[in-house]
């Protein structure tokens, strides 16, 4: 068949308007529209990664270590590269609260942090509290702030004490998050 | 002694589907002479639009052979029996199958145009008047009756002058009048261009028109007899 022959019968096929193309152009507008909505995403969140990367970091740089910790080799090394270290512990564990006829368990992942965290960006508390007040021990047990999805999952509230697997640890602050 | 037109030699089709397979004709061999007309009749389901399909290359058969026009259609693939049939045959079916987005004029001139025709338009105007529709010649089919929309597929099967015209129940979409008229201008046309035609008919009264009947019964021909 000759492309002109072609080119005729597709002239007088489209006399039947693009009815026939209904569920292929919906197809394709929903198939753009996704690839732009993947796309808006994604520069979103390099855009945030960008722009508060560092505040979400709590630095500029993390230097990850893993099952062990920075030795004084390593330590030295950061220490003349910075202006300031800070050095923090992550670790899963299970919360258990022991509400005597029942108990409850969460699985979570523990940040232990020193004095000069963060080093950029400040901590917010709800209520609004000093870090270090807040993790200050009481009565003998360390205190822990909390993501306020598992305060309310595991029943808790401030001022009661949870376990991270054998030790007791009180009392509870609430992370604005 | 002539070459039939039309020749099968122990013919067979069986299909499969999702129900398993169905065998459909059983081994049939036939001779259909030029210039003959043919009805094939019998009971629904008993293989005659496959037959006629097989004859048409319109359906690969099982097992066999079918020489038409002294040509093996078993031994074609689907672009030759394509070529094969734009040169040599016409059909019609029961449901006409026109081409919506075409007018009547430019469904009876594609064939025409497929097969390099310079005044195929012309050709196809002509062909409309002869089944006497020359005023719907721009008109669209779903702008047509159902006889009308049969004789553009009439038209449309005879412009090229094939040397075998296949007709599947051309009149069982339409009433009595129109169906005879329908049948009448098949015949004149087979008798003004001489072509082979063999149609599948429910009707003993069109089958007694034809110069043989073959009944089919069960995917085997069961009778074959002279009728006029």
């Amino acid at each position: 068949m000759s492309i002109a022959i072609a080119a005729r019968f597709a002239r007088r096929e489209l006399r039947g308007g693009l009815k026939g193309f209904t569920i292929l152009l919906s197809c394709l507008a929903l198939g753009v529209a996704a690839i732009a909505a993947v796309g808006s995403v994604r520069t979103a969140i390099e855009t945030g990664l960008s722009v508060e990367g560092a505040a979400l970091l709590g630095g500029d740089a993390e230097l990850d270590f893993t099952y062990h910790f920075a030795n004084a080799q390593e330590k030295e090394w950061m220490q003349s590269r910075a202006n300031a270290v800070s050095e923090i512990a992550e670790f899963r564990s299970m919360a258990v609260v022991d509400n005597g006829d029942q108990t409850e368990r969460g699985l979570t992942q523990v940040k232990a942090i020193d004095d000069a965290y963060p080093l950029i960006g400040t901590m917010v508390l709800n209520p609004a509290m000093d870090l270090n007040a807040a993790l200050a021990a009481q009565n003998g047990l360390p205190g822990a702030v909390m993501e306020r999805a598992l305060i309310d999952r595991l029943g808790l509230s401030i001022g009661d004490t949870f376990a991270l697997g054998n030790p007791t640890i009180s009392p509870v602050r609430r992370n604005l998050a | 002694m002539t070459t039939p037109v039309l020749s099968l030699k122990n013919a067979m089709l069986s299909l499969n589907g999702n129900a398993g397979r169905v065998d459909i004709l059983h081994g049939i061999s036939v001779d259909i002479e030029e210039g003959q007309t043919v009805g094939l009749v019998g009971p629904s389901g008993s293989g005659k639009s496959s037959l006629l399909m097989l004859m048409g290359g319109l359906e690969q058969a099982s097992g066999g052979t079918i020489h038409a026009l002294g040509q093996d259609l078993t031994a074609m693939n689907e672009d030759a029996l394509a070529r094969f049939r734009r040169d040599n045959m016409g059909v019609v079916f029961q449901s006409f199958h026109l081409i919506p987005t075409m007018t009547a004029v430019e469904n009876v001139a594609t064939p025409l145009e497929l097969a390099g025709v310079k005044d195929a338009f012309e050709q196809a105007r002509s062909e409309l008047s002869d089944v006497g529709i020359s005023h719907r010649a721009d008109h669209y089919p779903s702008q047509m009756s159902g006889g009308e929309q049969q004789r553009v597929a009439l038209a449309r099967a005879s412009v090229t002058r094939p040397k075998i015209l296949l007709a599947d129940e051309p009149t069982g979409n339409l009433d009595g009048t129109n169906g005879n008229a329908i049948m009448d201008l098949l015949f004149g046309l087979r008798d003004k261009h001489g072509a082979t035609l063999v149609l599948v008919t429910h009707s003993d009264v069109l089958a007694a028109r034809c110069d043989q009947i073959i009944r089919l019964e069960d995917g085997l021909i069961a009778q074959e007899s002279i009728a006029k």
